[in-house]
């Protein structure tokens, strides 16, 4: 392998044998780090190893659907093919994007190399190879099994399989490649640290983009697909990776969008690590030497908390949140910021297009499966940031403390559910009896599901979550985590499904809905004080 | 009274044993020295005093509270610098020093008047309201202290506490302690620099590969090894002292 990549590598102006190295390295470091923190936890919880394997599963029971829609599809290559490439992106993407970001900005690679006679380069190309096993290994088990599908039902047989499997490895090196280049470049323009906040709000703000927006817009762009001209097509750079497996289109635009898709490959992976491996990141400003104190927006937040968290251990519950909202402030900020703006696009901006409004009110489990959509992302997101957040380092002194592990729990409960969820509720609920004309047990009935969702998935995320509240690092293993989550909110409003039925048969289907999440709750809560009655609070009670 | 007992303290990682079967006393009034070889399980043994890690075998009582049966007290009784002391960088020094104070179940007003009246001895004062992320390592270092000592426990867990101090600081500290010896407090003080330990400290542990190599007074020892060093002891313990010097040629071992 490294003496096929050997010219590549040279081609990039990287040393093979010293960039081959380092790949290694890095690799056996990131692996290294993940059972560390496994062996640190007592062996207890999942083997990194055992997540990797369970998340390909997990692509390759997902990609059943996507052999469904190629089988669907056998008419129609080039759509199956471009289906395939779409398929790559969203498998690509889930999988590196908790991967890209800590390696390229939460390492301390400088700190360790910076002194040893490697290039930026070296390193980057060291970190794009990385990134490309994790690419191709999630493309396998994403697409193993529709390209069996596509060889079998492609017309000719055979034949858009081999071509598209040329278009899916160039998607593959781009896809790493830009992952890569982007979070590279702005580690060089903002500093590692600057960089590393900017690209949590990007993925937060990414998330609520793909599950409002995106899959909505893309339902008429797909119905509009046959309908655009091959001129078009050319256009749209998925079109160039998917070409190489389309036979419907003449075979200049095939030629011209594979030509495309060589150019901007080869241009991502040489041209980009030439450009931008060149001189070194922007320093990170010395924190001694910063004097000024930033400006402080926490005081009112943990002001609107105090009446929720009374007594000492309230006060030093406060005291933690106020810790990571200062250092985390970008990212929960944002998380804080969406649901109101969310809000308002919904109530203000779309407030003429009464069109899916008017639908929305009027069909109430719609409006129930919607709101506990909503409400599961800010469990996991608002409560991922702060029972993962970023003061890892820092915990020995909460560890060292005098604090009831349970109370702790329950407290930092009443400060999420507060932060925002409840009061963002409470703002809805008046809403629906003000614009939709509900009654007050009509709006209660559509704000509890998606409140007992929020209550379950924060439990949920307690009686999982492999760290102590306000402990977990920006780390391969948070990330990881937050992967976890991210499958989760898609899993989840499944099980809200049977509440949305409920919800059409009323008044037993609503109380058996309803009586449903509560049992959900309760176990819930019994997994938690059996995990902590087990186990003891992550973080608070001795490392086993 | 018997403020630190150990039984067969034992830790274990997979196959590596980094503490083993570690049985000593301390009584109270006493200042410490833990000495021991990088990786010689100072560290490990202090995070299971501290309740930090759960002891894999045996058990130890701090303040007379078992370690295994009473986490809680023992965290009441104890203060502690750890070696890589990271601190919340969000919060002002006033801050964090109140959620320690909080965590031992002290008043803030309390804890704040005492906060201000050590990190001025340690000649930190005007700084209560800066965010940790502004201090250096020394500044950080003396928070970590006075976060330690605000709740007045009885016994002191120092790992490498002159770490990042400058002279002034490190001489301030060291008297501090012996005072807080003085009047009848616990203090185990665990650093890898044999002088400052030497000059400090009353007591020594001498601890290898996990397993305890000596204990009692820092005098009683040089009374046994009579006219050497205190590093030409440790290592004739260690057996590090028989080892052969080396040349260049043989370690590059390129024949030269």
């Amino acid at each position: 392998m490294r003496r096929w990549l050997a010219p590549f590598l040279a081609l990039a102006g990287v040393a093979p044998v010293r960039t081959w190295a380092l790949r290694r390295a890095l690799r056996a470091e990131a692996r290294g780090q993940l059972v560390l923190q496994y062996e640190e936890r007592g062996r207890r919880g999942m083997h990194p190893d055992t997540g990797r394997i369970l998340l390909l599963v997990l692509l390759a029971l997902l990609s059943i659907g996507v052999a469904a829609g190629v089988a669907f599809l056998r008419g129609r290559p080039d759509l199956a093919v471009s289906l395939l490439v779409f398929a790559q992106g969203g498998a690509v993407l889930m999988r590196s994007a908790g991967e890209v970001a800590p390696l390229v900005l939460g390492s301390d690679d400088r700190r360790v190399l910076g002194w040893w006679p490697v290039s930026e380069r070296e390193l980057l190309v060291a970190r794009g190879l990385l990134i490309l096993e994790t690419v191709l290994e999630a493309s396998a088990a994403m697409l193993a099994v529709p390209l069996v599908v596509l060889l079998v039902v492609g017309a000719p047989p055979a034949v858009p399989a081999l071509g598209a499997l040329v278009g899916l490895a160039l998607h593959a090196i781009c896809l790493a490649a830009t992952m890569l280049l982007a979070v590279h470049g702005l580690g060089r323009l903002l500093g590692r640290q600057r960089a590393r906040r900017v690209v949590e709000v990007l993925g937060s703000i990414s998330l609520v983009i793909v599950i409002n927006v995106t899959m909505r817009a893309l339902r008429p762009l797909l119905g509009q697909l046959d309908g655009l001209s091959a001129w078009f097509l050319v256009l749209v750079p998925t079109y160039w990776f998917g070409a190489w497996g389309a036979l419907a289109q003449p075979t200049w635009i095939r030629a011209l969008a594979a030509a495309l898709a060589l150019v901007t490959t080869a241009g991502l992976a040489v041209g980009g690590v030439r450009v931008l491996g060149r001189g070194r990141e922007a320093a990170d400003a010395d924190p001694t030497v910063r004097r000024s104190q930033p400006r402080d927006w926490t005081g009112p937040v943990i002001g609107w908390l105090a009446p929720w968290l009374p007594g000492r251990a309230g006060r030093a519950m406060a005291l933690l949140l106020q810790a990571h909202l200062r250092e985390d402030w970008r990212f929960t900020g944002a998380l804080l910021f969406l649901p109101a703006a969310l809000l308002v696009y919904l109530l203000v901006i779309r407030i003429d297009d009464l069109g899916d409004l008017q639908r929305d009110l009027h069909d109430v489990p719609t409006l129930v499966s919607t709101f506990s959509l909503w409400m599961s992302f800010l469990a996991l997101s608002l409560g991922g940031a702060i029972t993962c957040s970023v003061e890892s380092q820092a915990s020995w002194l909460l560890n060292g403390g005098v604090l009831d592990g349970r109370g702790i729990l329950a407290l930092q409960r009443r400060a999420i559910r507060w932060l925002i969820p409840l009061p963002l509720l409470v703002v809805l609920g008046g809403l629906l009896m003000w614009r939709a004309g509900l009654g007050p047990l009509e709006a209660a009935l559509v704000i509890v599901p998606a409140w007992l969702t929020f209550e379950s998935l924060l439990v949920f995320l307690q009686a999982t979550a492999p760290s102590a509240p306000f402990s977990r690092a920006w780390s391969r293993e948070g990330q990881g985590f937050r992967g976890f989550h991210l499958l989760l909110i898609m899993v989840w409003p499944l099980a809200t499904l049977p509440a949305m039925l409920g919800y059409r048969h009323p008044p037993w289907g609503v109380a058996v809905a309803l009586g449903g999440q509560l049992v959900v709750l309760g176990l819930l809560r019994l997994l938690l004080q059996w995990r902590v009655g087990r186990l003891g609070v992550f973080g608070l009670d001795p490392r086993p | 009274m018997l403020m630190l007992e150990l039984d067969g303290l034992t830790r274990r990682f997979g196959d590596l044993t980094a503490v083993d079967h570690l049985s000593l006393r301390i009584e109270s009034g006493r200042l410490v020295g833990l000495l021991g070889a990088n990786g010689a399980g100072k560290t490990t043994t202090l995070s299971m005093l501290t309740t930090l890690l759960a002891p894999s075998e045996g058990t130890a009582r701090v303040a007379g509270h078992d370690i295994r049966t009473d986490v809680m007290a023992v965290r009441r009784s104890l203060g502690y610098v750890p070696e890589h002391g990271a601190v919340y960088e969000g919060l002002s020094a006033h801050e964090y020093l109140e959620l320690a104070g909080l965590l031992h179940d002290l008043e803030p007003a309390v804890a704040l008047r005492r906060a201000e009246r050590l990190l001025a001895h340690f000649e930190l004062s005007g700084v209560l309201d800066n965010r940790l992320a502004s201090f250096s390592k020394g500044m950080r270092r003396k928070v970590l202290v006075t976060a330690a000592l605000l709740h007045d426990p009885p016994v002191l867990f120092l790992d490498e506490p002159m770490d990042g101090l400058d002279v002034a600081s490190q001489r301030r500290l060291a008297d501090l302690l012996q005072q807080l010896a003085r009047e009848g407090k616990t203090v185990l003080y665990s650093s890898h620099v044999l002088q400052q330990v030497e000059e400090i400290c009353q007591d020594l542990v001498l601890i290898h590969e996990g397993r305890l190599l000596w204990q009692g007074e820092v005098a009683a020892l040089r009374a046994e090894h009579q006219g050497r060093t205190l590093t030409d002891i440790f290592l004739d313990m260690t057996h590090d002292a028989g080892r052969a010097a080396v040349s260049w040629a043989d370690l590059l071992g390129d024949g030269r």
